[in-house]
């Protein structure tokens, strides 16, 4: 059961981890968004 | 009597080779030649991926059908039951390459699989039919929908561990939530090389039940008004192909940098993303024809070819297959779960099926999504906003493997 709990817990911090890094990914494809359609605008 | 039927039996060393084996093995070996038949007929059925299905059952029948007597490579005066495909246990360099001469598939599984060369063709292959225009414009709702549906990808690890597997076991068989057959190659090549074959054979397999399987579970769990929403609220800003290949430069680069252990497999779907985006037609048509078409022939021929009948009734297989099927349940549970609320959060406009194509199987799952939808409401044109979380699907699982790969050697499971 300690095995159990203590793989659960490090399983989540993947997701945690996971989530961070997908939620980089978002900004910055939202950065990049921004700066090529306002370099199209200008 | 007896004699004579020994005599005769012994012409037929494929027939002959029954003797030497235990009533178990025999026995699951004419199941595999049956269920290869059975495989390679659904497949050509269209009732299972065909592209894997075909060549992976022609090669589990034959490779179970064409059991002999080998001698040994590194002691010829002792024999053993073999085959003349391929043998995937050699590890010294000069016992590979005497294989070389015998084994006729050996050069593909040593050069291609052994180092996951395979898996980042099929993912050049991958990048090259992808559009990325619905990720691109919608990153947030993608990317969002698609870490939904890694569930399986992080629940199947605990359960795996407590079923007596180690941790770098454990993750690549997790692996198999994230629907993605390249990556499960990749990631049980990294973390349980003793486990690449059951694993990659049990997620093929799997991926392909994936098109008949979960139509009944979103049947089972979104009510029939939900799967026909349109969706014709939902603008798509078009995209230009320079901002696909900016995109991917900055993300592979990116992702590169973050990960390491997985930059082979960011830098062959990124790669394949930009030479389709710069129009080169040429290349196109080589990522898409020759390498995609050739490296999945080969991915599923050399699969069946490895599933003999020694690895089936190995104690190991068994829970695999349970482990498999709980990945990939709990994957779609988790998608079709985001999807229900991204439905509640858009008020109603966005189809909650888009949640199953988060589990990344391209283009599976996003065809599955769209054909539940089309069932219900024939204007229900889903396909096109379906690809974006499956391909965020692809990164979100390529993100969740670089995270284990890394992370488990320091967390001392």
């Amino acid at each position: 059961m300690g095995m159990f709990i203590k793989s659960l817990l490090f399983s989540l911090n993947i997701y945690i981890i996971s989530t961070f890094i997908v939620l980089i990914v978002i900004g910055l494809i939202n950065i990049l968004n921004r700066l090529i359609v306002n370099n199209k605008n200008n | 009597m007896e004699s004579v039927l020994r005599d005769f039996v012994s012409i037929f060393p494929g027939l002959e080779v029954f003797s030497h084996m235990s009533p178990l093995m025999g026995f699951t070996r004419v199941f595999l030649i049956v269920f290869g038949f059975v495989l390679c007929y659904l497949g050509y059925k269209n009732i299972l991926e065909p592209l894997i299905m075909v060549p992976m059952g022609i090669g589990m029948a034959m490779v179970n059908a064409g059991m002999l007597m080998m001698p040994d490579i590194t002691d010829p005066s002792r024999h053993h039951i073999g085959t003349m495909f391929l043998n995937s246990m050699l590890e010294k360099p000069n016992e590979i390459v005497d294989a070389f001469q015998v084994y006729f598939l050996q050069p593909i599984y040593t050069l291609t699989f052994s180092n996951g060369l395979i898996a980042c063709l099929v993912f050049i292959g991958i990048g090259s039919i992808t559009d990325l225009s619905f990720f691109i414009a919608n990153p947030r709702m993608s990317l969002l929908l698609a870490i939904c549906a890694e569930l399986g990808s992080i629940l199947t690890f605990p359960i795996a561990m407590s079923m007596g597997f180690n941790a770098k076991q454990s993750a690549a068989i997790a692996i198999i939530g994230g629907a993605d057959g390249p990556m499960v190659l990749f990631a049980s090549l990294q973390l349980a090389k003793e486990l690449f074959v059951p694993i990659s054979i049990v997620a093929y397999i799997y991926l392909s039940i994936v098109y008949a399987g979960y139509p009944y579970l979103i049947k089972l769990l979104v009510p029939r008004y939900m799967r026909g929403v349109t969706m014709e609220q939902f603008s798509i800003k078009e995209v230009s192909p320079f901002e696909k290949i900016v995109f991917s430069f900055v993300a592979g680069t990116v992702l590169c940098l973050l990960f390491p252990v997985a930059a082979p497999l960011f830098v062959s779907f990124f790669l394949g993303v930009i030479i389709r985006e710069s129009q080169i037609t040429r290349y196109i048509y080589i990522t898409d024809n020759v390498i995609l078409s050739g490296a999945t022939m080969f991915l599923g021929f050399t699969l069946g070819c490895l599933l003999s009948a020694d690895i089936v009734v190995d104690p190991k297989m068994f829970k695999m297959i349970i482990l498999g099927f709980i990945a990939l349940f709990l994957s779609g549970l988790g998608g079709l779960f985001g999807g229900l609320i991204a439905f509640w959060v858009s008020k109603g406009t966005i189809n909650p099926l888009l949640g199953i194509a988060g589990v990344s199987c391209v283009p599976t799952t996003a065809k599955v999504a769209h054909k539940c939808a089309q069932e219900v409401n024939p204007q229900a044109y889903i396909m096109m906003y379906a690809m974006g979380p499956c391909i965020a699907g692809v990164i979100t699982t390529a993100i969740i493997t670089a995270c284990y790969v890394t992370l488990i050697p320091k967390s001392g499971l």
